[in-house]
């Protein structure tokens, strides 16, 4: 079969690339243990200054007692599921430098606390408002200071309640969808990274079609019996085969760095895999309007930024729905491949789905490689095959 | 010299391809029997390649066809696909590919098994004195080596008809003498058409040539008759090349 002989013939030429093959194969691996090692084991802890200008005040029966330490101390006891801190708590005087280190984003977010702090949180609450605020400082635009301010809130917030002996404003209680737990931010980004991974898959699916171009061997395939679904078909079955074991190496490396997963993660890899296919079915129809390896890197940036930014690969981002399809709603963002496999994989990682669960997500990959690779043989024909 | 024409393999008739305002190919017929070794001989731009590309159904003709076997060529024809094997000018290898391999990978390209591929392979790489590099890839072959495996290419599915684009271009002496006799011993079982302008290989090769500028045919003889008639002509009559230089001129080419 023409299509195995294509297939085993770019296989041996990506085996004898091996600069190319470690950077598909290890590329996501690395990206893991990477943002790994940047997280500090698993999770970001957030750093946040404390100006803690507490004078305490006596009370009776317990002595002078220091509130600001006892916030400090609420800050330092935030921790992740896995045990690690998720603040940095740095008690400092310096104002100045304090905001220095925020402008340079060397600290999330500054607390402030006042002198009468202490005497403030034992005050009657209707009293408070009287008294100097806690102030909390830092970049609007720093996604860390959000994030930060938010901890910080919680675990303040928690003490002070304690401390006046209130109930919150109202009664609420946080649910998390198909049994989702709060995970560790490592976990929270592994399914991003292996996305985007499979994403740069376009540009190594597009390449060897273009060395055929390149070095003119298209040309002596073209007088040969090979159709364009032998070529496509050969060269997709390759790199899906080399994005396949990425996929593979890319868990077993989040697993050994201590990724937990709430569903299988061979049904995660299952997603991955259909996911590479659908990208590298896109990867060929951008093989279609290049004429050499440059072109490659500069037409194949279109599709990897649509497919990175607007998938919600990289962030989450807005659905424009076209149309409903029963309880589904088909949005313009749906045509692309990624799309689909962040949700599953979010509801297998996070929610502990199944395959059966996340089985729309998948027959919409499916459908859309073959849309694309149908596309591509097309167009190729008519690009590259004709003069 | 060499076997008697037979019956008509390949024939084109008032073929026409225009590049922009260059008329390429202009308005050219010729036939070729099988068992004959044709040459296609012209300076260069002379409209040799685009011919073959033409014959080959790599190119569409503006104007008049081509029949191979009796049926049309038209771009991607399933004759040319079954029949006919193309050695193009520059060297069209995959250099991460051993020989073998490639040999092996052509052959199944055009409906080989593997098995009979590799077979029809290991053959092809012997008789081009390539047995020792068979599992060299082709990167690591010189320029003469590099040349006769993409001949090689060429015959890997054991083709009817081979045409070959200045084959010997690039070869050292004792590697051309092996890729003449090659063809010569090739044309008892198969059509060759060539495409060169060294008067020398055309001379010792080829049973008729076709000598063309401009996209159109100037003459057409075998070469003794050439000579001959070019010399009572007194347009030199010593050696092909004479011919050649009487009709084409002494006007240096791009």
């Amino acid at each position: 079969m023409r299509v195995l002989a294509v297939f085993r013939k770019t296989v041996r030429e990506q085996m004898r690339d091996l600069a190319s093959l470690s950077m598909v194969l290890v590329l996501c691996p690395l990206f893991v243990l990477l943002y790994w090692l940047i997280a500090g084991g698993g999770s970001t802890s957030y750093k946040i200054l404390v100006i803690n200008n507490d004078a305490g005040m006596a009370l009776e029966g317990q002595g002078v007692v220091r509130e600001g330490d006892r916030l400090v101390e609420a800050l330092r006891a935030l921790k992740y599921q896995n045990g690690d801190p998720m603040l940095r708590v740095e008690v400092v005087k310096d104002r100045a430098a304090a905001d220095e280190s925020l402008r340079n984003r060397y600290a999330a977010a500054l607390l402030v606390f006042p002198p009468d702090l202490s005497r403030m949180l034992h005050a009657p609450q209707e009293e408070r408002m009287r008294f100097d605020p806690v102030i909390l400082s830092g970049d609007a635009n720093n996604v860390a200071f959000a994030i930060a301010s938010v901890l910080s809130f919680t675990a303040l917030e928690a003490v002070v309640q304690s401390l006046g002996g209130y109930d919150p404003p109202f009664h609420w209680k946080e649910e998390f969808i198909g049994g989702a737990k709060p995970r560790s931010e490592f976990d929270a980004y592994v399914p991003g990274l292996l996305i985007l991974s499979i994403i740069l898959l376009i540009f190594t699916t597009a390449l060897p079609l273009i060395r055929e171009r390149e070095e003119k061997t298209l040309r002596r395939l073209r007088v040969s019996r090979m159709s364009p679904f032998d070529l496509l078909g050969g060269v997709s079955l390759a790199q899906l085969a080399i994005g396949a074991l990425s996929v593979v190496l890319t868990f077993l490396v989040a697993v050994a760095l201590g990724f937990r997963s709430e569903g299988s993660l061979i049904a995660a890899s299952v997603v991955g895999i259909v996911c590479t296919a659908s990208v590298v079915a896109v990867g060929l129809v951008t093989a279609c309007f290049c004429k050499s390896a440059t072109a490659v890197l500069t037409i194949g940036t279109l599709p990897f930024f649509l497919l990175m930014w607007f998938s919600g690969a990289a962030m989450p981002i807005t659905r424009l729905t076209l149309f409903h399809l029963g309880t589904r709603q088909f949005a313009l963002n749906d045509v692309l491949p990624p799309t689909h496999a962040v949700i599953a994989l979010n509801k297998i990682l996070a929610m502990g789905a199944s395959l059966g669960d996340v089985g729309y997500e998948l027959a919409m990959l499916a459908a859309l490689t073959v849309v694309y690779f149908a596309a591509a043989v097309w167009i190729y024909k008519r690009t590259q095959l004709r003069r | 010299m060499g076997a008697q024409p037979r019956r008509t393999v390949l024939e084109a008739s008032d073929l026409r391809k225009r590049f922009g305002d260059i008329m390429a190919v202009d308005g050219l017929s010729v036939s070729v029997a099988e068992g004959e070794v044709f040459g296609l001989l012209g300076p260069n731009g002379a409209g040799k390649s685009t011919t073959i590309n033409l014959i080959c159904g790599l190119l569409a003709a503006d104007g008049g066809e081509v029949r191979l076997f009796g049926e049309k060529v038209t771009p991607g024809a399933e004759v040319v696909k079954r029949r006919v094997g193309v050695c193009p000018q520059d060297i069209v290898v995959w250099p991460k590919l051993t020989c073998l391999e490639q040999l092996v990978f052509t052959g199944e390209m055009y409906g080989m098994r593997a098995a009979a591929a590799r077979r029809r392979s290991d053959a092809l790489l012997a008789e081009l004195g390539l047995a020792e590099k068979r599992k060299k890839p082709a990167a690591m072959l010189s320029g003469g080596m590099k040349r006769r495996l993409n001949f090689a290419l060429a015959l890997v599915h054991d083709p009817d008809v081979v045409i070959l684009d200045e084959p010997e271009a690039g070869l050292d002496p004792q590697s051309r003498v092996m890729v003449r006799e090659y063809i010569r011993a090739m044309a008892a079982r198969k059509t060759v058409l060539f495409t060169t302008h060294n008067m020398d290989e055309a001379e010792r090769v080829c049973d008729r040539v076709a000598i063309i500028d401009r996209g159109k045919l100037l003459i057409l003889d075998t070469p003794d008759n050439l000579k001959r008639t070019a010399g009572r002509k007194g347009e030199g009559g010593g050696t092909l090349e004479d011919v050649f230089i009487a009709l084409t001129g002494r006007r240096l080419r791009e």
